[in-house]
Formats: C-alpha cells, sequence, structure tokens
C-alpha cells in the first residue's frame, strides 16, 4: 500500500472518529442537566422557560437535535454559543490558536532540554549525573504544572521583575506559561529517552559502529537517536494532544492566559453545549490529525515501517 | 610465555586480563591470557562457547562496557603502539585502521536505520579519508568485493532487507573498508546454515589472498580451523592452554583438552562413537584451584589439583607452548 493510500485511509477514518465523538457528546451534555435552567433566573416563570426552550431548539425530539447539529457541523457552522452570544467558530479562533502556540512552545522547550538530558542520562547510566537528572525528571513529573507556574511567577515576575505575571501580547507573556507547561512531558519525554538509549548502546550495532572507528558523539547522534526516535514522537504527540485536551487548563488560570484550556472549562461551567461541542470537534480533529502526523513520521525514522 | 620470533610479530597481546563484576560475583571472563600475531597469518582462537574468545577481542579492542565489565590488567601491542595507554579518545584511531572486527550476529550488527551503503560508507569515510562521492564508489565497490549481486542497487538497501548470509557480507565488506592491520573475525559463520557458511568462509579465504590481511579467526569450528588457519590458540575458562601451528594441532597436540576435542573428530571420521570430553564446561564465578581442567581430565594427578601450572616450550622454538603439569606427547 503506498503512503498517499494510507493517508487517505486515515483521513476517513479521523471523520468516522469526529463524528462519533460528536454524537457522544451530544448525547452526554443532553443528559446531565437542563442548560435552560441555569441561563435564566430562579425566578423565571415556566413560560419564559418554555419560550427560551423554543428558541435554544431544546424542545425538539433529541434525534432532530443530533441531525441539525450534524448537518451544520459539516460546514463547520456551530451556531451561536449561549453564554458569549456570538458565533461558536468566532470564540474557538479566538482562544484556540493562542493555545496551540502556547503548547507548541512548550512542547519545543520539552524536547530541547529533555533529549539531550536523556541521552546524557542513559550514556552515564548509573552515574551521579543519571541519577540527578532522573530526580528532576520525576519531580517534572510529579509537581502540579499550577504550582510550578504560581513559582516560575514568584521567582522570575515578582522577585526579579524580568518576565510579566499574567495577560497576552508579547512573546514576553508566553514564556513563563510555557515553561510551566513544559515540565511534566519534559520528565515524560527524558525517561522515555534515557531507557529507549540505554537500550539502543547495548544493541550490537552500537559495537560494529565503534569498532569501525566511529567516534563516541557520532555514535550517539548518528546512529542511536534516529533509532529511538519513533518512541519519542510517539510521546512528544501524545503530550501534546492531552495538554490541548484540556490540561492545559490551570496553569491558563494561573497566568491569565485568556486560551482554550481555559475556555472549556468555563464552557463546562456555563453548560454552553453549542460551544463546548465545538470545542470536543475541534479537539477530536486536532488528536487525529496528530497521531496521523506521528505514524507518517514513523516511516521517516523506521526504514522497516512502510504504509 | 615469550615468542621467540619477534621480527614479524604485528599484535601481541601480554596477560589480558578481564571480568564481568556482576551481583552474584566476579566473573573472570579472559584471564591472563598472552599471544601474539605475525604479519599476514591467521590464527585461529578455538575453544568452546564461554570460554572468552569474544571478549579477548572486544577488550583488545577496549570494547567491554564498564559496568559490568573491566580490563583488569594486560598490555596490547599493535604495531609498536600499546593500545591500552592510548586515552579512550584516540582508541577510534586504532579501530577500523587498527584492528576492525566482524560480530557473530549478522542478524542484530547493522543499524537497522541506516542504508547498507551508508554503513560501508561511513567506514570508508573514516579510514580511507575519502568523502562524498568517492567514498560512495568505494563502498559500492566493496559490495562487489563481497559478491553482492548488483551493488548499485543494494547500496539503498536496508539491513531488514536482506538475508542473514548476505548481512554477514556486509560486516565482512565494513570490516575490509577500514583496511585493518588486523582483522578480527569472531565465530563470523554462526549463526548462518551450512551452504553460506561455506560461501562465507570461501569468500574469506579468497578475500584474504587478494588482499593480503592479518587475521584473527574467532571460531569454535575445528574443521573451519583446519581450513583457515595457520596457527591455533586453545582457550579454556578464559585463559589460553595451547597454542600451535595447525599441523601440530591435528598431529601432536599436547593439552589433555585439546586432545579431547581433537578426539571428538578423529573418532567420527574413524567411524567410532563420539569421543567427549567428560563433565561439563567450567563455572566461571567459581573455578576450581590449581589447572581450571582438572575436574575433566583424564591424566589428573594431585599436583593439578593444587597448583596451577605454567606454561612449557615444548618445540624450544617458541613455537608450541602448552599450560600443562603433563603435556602429553605423540606415543600417548
Amino acid at each position: 500500500m503506498g503512503m498517499g493510500k494510507y493517508i487517505l485511509q486515515r483521513l476517513a477514518f479521523t471523520v468516522l472518529v469526529v463524528i462519533g465523538i460528536s454524537i457522544l457528546v451530544f448525547v452526554i451534555t443532553h443528559m446531565v442537566g437542563n442548560p435552560v435552567d441555569i441561563m435564566l433566573p430562579l425566578t423565571a416563570t415556566e413560560e419564559q422557560r418554555q419560550l427560551l426552550s423554543q428558541q435554544l431548539g431544546l424542545d425538539k425530539p433529541m434525534i432532530e437535535q443530533l441531525g441539525t447539529f450534524l448537518k451544520d457541523a459539516a460546514t463547520l457552522d456551530f451556531g451561536m454559543s449561549w453564554w458569549q452570544r456570538r458565533p461558536c467558530m468566532e470564540v474557538i479562533m479566538d482562544d484556540l490558536p493562542l493555545t496551540a502556540l502556547l503548547i507548541f512552545f512548550a512542547s519545543c522547550i520539552s524536547v530541547i532540554v529533555a533529549i539531550p538530558l536523556g541521552i546524557a542520562a542513559a550514556y552515564h547510566k548509573g552515574s551521579f549525573l543519571d541519577r540527578v537528572l532522573t530526580i528532576i525528571s520525576l519531580g517534572g513529573i510529579c509537581l502540579p504544572p499550577f504550582w510550578i507556574g504560581l513559582m516560575l511567577m514568584l521567582v522570575f515576575s515578582v522577585k526579579l521583575g524580568w518576565l510579566p505575571t499574567s495577560g497576552i501580547g508579547t512573546w514576553k507573556h508566553m514564556i513563563l506559561p510555557a515553561l510551566a507547561i513544559s515540565f511534566r512531558p519534559m520528565g515524560q519525554l527524558s525517561q522515555i529517552v534515557r531507557f529507549e538509549m540505554m537500550q539502543q548502546l547495548n544493541g550490537l550495532y552500537v559495537i560494529t559502529a565503534r569498532a569501525k572507528g566511529v567516534t563516541e558523539m557520532a555514535v550517539l547522534f548518528k546512529h542511536a537517536l534516529k533509532n529511538i526516535m519513533t518512541a519519542s514522537i510517539t510521546m512528544i504527540g501524545s503530550d501534546f494532544t492531552k495538554q490541548l485536551g484540556g490540561l492545559s487548563a490551570s496553569v491558563e488560570v494561573v497566568f491569565g492566559f485568556p486560551g482554550f484550556g481555559h475556555l472549556i472549562s468555563e464552557t463546562i461551567d456555563n453548560m454552553d453545549f453549542p460551544l463546548l461541542q465545538a470545542e470536543v470537534f475541534f479537539v477530536a480533529l486536532i488528536v487525529c490529525m496528530i497521531n496521523l502526523l506521528v505514524d507518517i513520521l514513523y516511516a521517516a525514522f523506521d526504514p522497516r515501517i512502510r504504509y | 610465555m615469550e615468542e621467540t620470533k619477534t621480527k614479524d610479530i604485528i599484535l601481541s597481546v601480554k596477560d589480558l586480563s578481564t571480568s564481568f563484576f556482576l551481583r552474584e560475583g566476579e566473573v573472570k571472563a579472559v584471564d591472563g591470557v598472552s599471544f601474539s600475531v605475525r604479519k599476514g597469518e591467521c590464527l585461529a582462537l578455538v575453544g568452546e562457547s564461554g570460554s572468552g574468545k569474544t571478549v579477548t577481542a572486544l577488550s583488545m579492542l577496549r570494547l567491554v562496557v564498564w559496568p559490568p565489565g573491566k580490563i583488569k590488567s594486560g598490555e596490547v601491542v599493535l604495531d609498536g603502539v600499546s593500545v591500552f595507554d592510548l586515552p579512550m579518545k584516540s582508541m577510534k584511531d586504532v579501530r577500523g585502521k587498527g584492528m576492525a572486527m566482524i560480530l557473530q550476529e549478522p542478524m542484530s550488527s547493522l543499524n537497522p536505520s541506516q542504508t547498507i551503503g551508508q554503513q560501508i560508507q561511513e567506514a570508508v569515510e573514516i579510514n580511507q579519508g575519502l568523502k562524498g562521492e568517492e567514498a560512495k564508489k568505494k563502498a559500492i565497490e566493496m559490495l562487489g568485493i563481497v559478491r553482492i549481486p548488483s551493488p548499485e542497487k543494494r547500496y539503498y538497501n536496508y539491513p531488514h532487507e536482506l538475508s542473514g548470509g548476505m548481512k554477514q557480507r556486509i560486516m565482512i565488506a565494513i570490516a575490509l573498508s577500514c583496511r585493518p592491520k588486523v582483522l578480527i573475525a569472531d565465530e563470523p559463520t554462526c549463526s548462518l546454515d551450512v551452504t553460506i557458511q561455506a560461501q562465507i568462509l570461501r569468500l574469506m579465504q579468497q578475500l584474504r589472498k587478494e588482499i593480503d590481511t592479518t587475521i584473527l579467526f574467532i571460531t569454535s569450528d575445528l574443521g573451519i580451523v583446519a581450513e583457515m588457519a595457520d596457527r591455533v590458540a586453545i582457550m579454556y575458562a578464559g585463559q589460553l592452554i595451547e597454542i600451535c601451528d595447525v599441523f601440530t594441532l591435528f598431529e601432536n597436540s599436547a593439552h589433555p583438552y585439546t586432545r579431547g576435542i581433537m578426539g571428538s573428530i578423529t573418532a567420527m571420521k574413524e567411524g567410532g562413537r563420539l569421543n567427549i570430553i567428560s563433565g561439563d564446561p567450567p563455572d566461571l564465578m567459581a573455578l576450581p584451584s590449581g589447572c581450571k581442567f582438572h575436574p575433566r581430565c583424564d591424566y589428573c594427578q594431585d599436583i593439578c589439583k593444587t597448583e596451577e601450572p605454567g606454561y612449557t616450550d615444548l618445540s624450544g622454538t617458541g613455537d608450541h607452548w602448552v599450560r600443562c603439569h603433563f603435556p602429553l606427547n605423540k606415543s600417548k
């Protein structure tokens, strides 16, 4: 099977996944509660409630509502946000790119730090350096990101005054939240890199390489690095999608960053069904795309994988 | 043990000891091994599996990884250069150009994510000083030399696209591309089936004639020894117990262990029952006292159990050494 055909097949699969997730979210949100109760004050009369239900289309049978939703979603029209009273697409397009950029930035930091550290720890396995690096990476995994965010803010914004505490606008506003988000993926990735690298360095092909006079640097970066990439990109991709799916919310709240994670949590608070559905739609779409990208990259790094 | 003919010796190993320090204790994989290789000859290093042949070769290239492996003592002199005195950084000059090694597992000894062409080309670039297109041409030429059909196409193949025999040819091509002073071949045929074994051996013999290289051939197959080697060094339990030329080995070997392994072939040739050495190979973590072979030896005396034998020069010219209190002679 050719690469092109494989990608088409996966894209078709993505459509199925997105439709499936959309239906699931639609059904669940319509079962958890009645948004009319939240949108209207307690003193509202029964007529007012029914009127609003009618306006929102909630009085129709669920199957009909679902049909309308799917039909509109196909044209990326998710209707008006009940809570913000403007088109859902507009709300999402305000926040999603910002958070995507933030998470991308965090992923870059985590990759740039974790891969060299993991390799160094593997190369000097059992040494003092290895232990220190392991402790640091475990710390990164265990400490809650919002706490890391607060500590960073305390040091770099309050004490040193180098960086702003909150808000958006310049690239300086991105640094601290991105750092705070990057700690957990950094810890996980460096552990994966360390483990994978240790396995590769035990490989016989490393002896072959050394026996022909290859330098240690070339053994690590020319020979072994490519062989740890499949495991590493799996981890990087999965961390990216997790953050995008709302994990970044706590850090966004700490830094007053008007991002997507923040938006998701507020959407749920406000029981804004159309907006929530739109958000889930986009998260599912992006997760599928990233997984597809990771799968395509596998083939680039490991010649034994062919689609 | 001193070799008398020193003038054309290209590689000498003296008193090499390498141990692996495991949680259960020290494994003396190589224990005081000394031998030398003359320029242009093929010395076979023979012994059962676990006798320390591979570790000897890896130690010579300082490829034993700590932890758990460590070279405890010894001296390796390659063409006048004392290898163990070099800083680790300079080892890259000894590896390849000095000594190149063919590993025994062709299946996993090549990098799975690089084309075989790249891997040969890398050896060419490092050791022959060629770059880019020139190095690539040379790599393709090497593929032809090890009899890979349509080398220009095969250059772009990955290891998983080749058979075991082909991969072993690639390993040979890589080692030869280093243009080593000494080529170490560590059981290059042990994981291949018999017809492919014969092909690889024939190839190595042809190449040996063509490029006139010095070979240290590690094997446990005496048939291969008869075909390939000029001289033979026999290892047992990490020690070198006998060293002689290949005719002496078949006609007049002196160590009871050597006789034992030779006996297992001659008996078969004469149609008799297979002679086997009684007992099991020794546990390297709990070696017997005295001579390491004494528990399995038919000629064992009291002194063998307590005192470790030294080397005896049987030929008087330094060509036949044996480590035994009571070396056998022809009449026995």
